[in-house]
């Protein structure tokens, strides 16, 4: 939170590179200051977020590992940085299951 | 968590075809219902001491525990050679019509009868000794192990303090002055602990930065990328040991509760370490019964065994810098083990004025590990937020005001 308060009191970022936004970032940094520091202590205190995160740390064993990477195409002149619908972080989010043998 | 798609199995089946191959594994302590004696001077004065982590007899002052029930159920085989499914001989399904029991006792004849869904000792009325339940009862009552309190309750009274104290100045004022250590009360609360021999498959689609360049627009300069699109598979075995779920339907599914969130942000149990159930455990503390079957909860376990195959692949996916989108996965259940096992847990609750959610502030009672939910006033809350922005909007005002007299003078 104090990241983005330094972020929000930087005059540059809130000016937004043109003329015109400056009057309009610097009447929000106020609320927006506001309501960080509104959620922040309320998630101190109801801890709604908190969980134990099973998924890297139960004890577990990997065998057999089968890799395969294939190269099917080359796109050109994409922006951002990251692929749409990049998932491999987002562990709890369930994809199309599949019928599997074991 | 999502559904399985449309004409593909649902969540769930692939431990359901496990369960077809289901075999039992008998936990049963080799006691009647009745007299549970201390092995060594016959009274049936038995309790658990937390000081001494074990069962006690305040008659001779003996002290002993049940055996560990890993060993003694013979689940330390390796997961690896699980095949099919077990389930301890208390891990059977709930019946809500199993809740009367008779129990004879033996040191006089009388019968006693006990409502076993929530009480699993009595006194016997006419010898004043102690009778105990020791067969697994089908209310859910009965578990096939229990991880006794290690944490005691002075401990647990000042962490619940502690916990209360740090977060004082924006509480509800019924928190902060009403807080009475005589409420923080001892609970066991029943998990299905299961050990899983599963395969996943995982396909995706992942990609490599290849190029990266700006590009003139107007006067302006735009990053644009060029990428490599990689068809990413995996295949592989896991073997889970250990994984808790909540098997009490009120603290169980939604974790939008507070009840539910605190409860089960307490994990994970050390309950490798569970013993043979001994109602003698329970002396002193109350316990929650289980009433989620298997059936009730193999989705959320699979869809837990689909989360840790994402977690486990990370590492093997850093190589595509754009990311990596999984698109199919799939486990297959070779094998599963369950048992129910009761963990300790020090709860405290609020009493709150009539219309208000319940909170509730939680000690795990074997490692101490402290969760809870402290009712905020709004109105304290919402005036120290304004401070703050009201500052930050003067500073950067003023800042403002500065910055275009300066350009002013330029």
């Amino acid at each position: 939170m104090i990241t983005d308060l330094m972020i929000l009191a930087d005059p540059m970022l809130l000016a937004g590179g043109s003329d015109g936004d400056y009057p309009f970032g610097v009447l929000a940094a106020g609320p927006i200051a506001g309501i960080l520091v509104y959620l922040g202590i309320y998630s101190r205190y109801r801890n709604k977020d908190k969980r134990y995160r099973f998924e890297s740390e139960s004890k577990v064993e990997v065998g057999n590992m089968m890799t395969r990477d294939a190269k099917i195409k080359h796109r050109r002149r994409v922006s951002g940085s990251r692929m749409g619908g990049a998932n491999e972080s987002r562990h709890l989010e369930r994809v199309r299951r599949m019928q599997i043998s074991g | 968590m999502g559904q399985g798609a449309p004409g593909l199995p649902a969540l769930g089946e692939a431990t359901r075809r496990a369960m077809a191959r289901t075999a039992v594994l008998d936990t049963r302590r080799p006691v009647a219902d009745g007299l549970d004696k201390c092995p060594r001077c016959g009274s049936t004065e038995i309790g658990y001491s937390i000081t001494l982590r074990a069962l006690y007899c305040s008659h001779c002052r003996s002290r002993w525990n049940e055996p560990n029930a890993e060993r003694s159920f013979g689940l330390d085989a390796p997961i690896a050679l699980l095949r099919g499914h077990q389930l301890g001989s208390a891990t059977m399904d709930v019946r809500e019509d199993a809740s009367l029991m008779t129990l004879r006792c033996q040191g006089c004849g009388a019968d006693v009868m006990l409502r076993v869904s929530d009480q699993l000792q009595a006194r016997c009325h006419w010898c004043r000794q102690k009778l105990s339940v020791s067969s697994q009862v089908a209310t859910g009552a009965v578990p096939d192990a229990v991880l006794p309190f290690a944490l005691s309750r002075e401990e647990a009274v000042r962490r619940i303090g502690d916990f209360i104290g740090s977060r004082r100045r924006f509480a509800k004022t019924y928190v902060t002055e009403g807080f009475r250590p005589e409420n923080v009360f001892g609970v066991y609360i029943p998990y299905l602990v299961v050990d899983g021999n599963v395969h996943a498959e995982l396909h995706g689609k992942g990609e490599v930065t290849t190029r990266t360049y700006q590009v003139k627009r107007g006067d302006h300069y735009v990053t644009y990328h060029d990428a490599d699109v990689h068809q990413v598979d995996r295949s592989f075995d896991l073997l889970i040991d250990d994984l808790a779920v909540v098997s009490a339907r009120s603290f169980a599914g939604n974790v939008a509760r507070a009840t539910n969130h605190v409860v089960q942000s307490l994990a994970p149990y050390d309950t490798d370490q569970a013993v043979a159930f001994s109602s003698n455990y329970l002396s002193g503390f109350s316990s929650q019964r289980r009433d989620l079957d298997v059936t009730d909860v193999d989705q959320e376990v699979e869809d837990r065994f689909l989360a840790i195959a994402r977690a486990r692949l990370e590492p093997t996916v850093v190589g595509y810098d754009r990311g990596v989108r999984w698109e199919h996965e799939g486990v297959a259940v070779r094998g599963t083990r369950w048992l129910t096992v009761l963990v300790p847990v020090w709860l405290y609750s609020y009493s709150p004025p009539e219309g208000d959610e319940v909170h509730y502030i939680a000690v795990n009672g074997r490692s101490g590990l402290t969760q809870g939910s402290v009712p905020v006033s709004q109105g304290k809350l919402w005036l120290a937020s304004c401070v703050p922005g009201a500052l930050v909007g003067a500073a950067l005002g003023m800042l403002g005001l500065l910055l275009m007299i300066g350009e002013a003078l330029v």
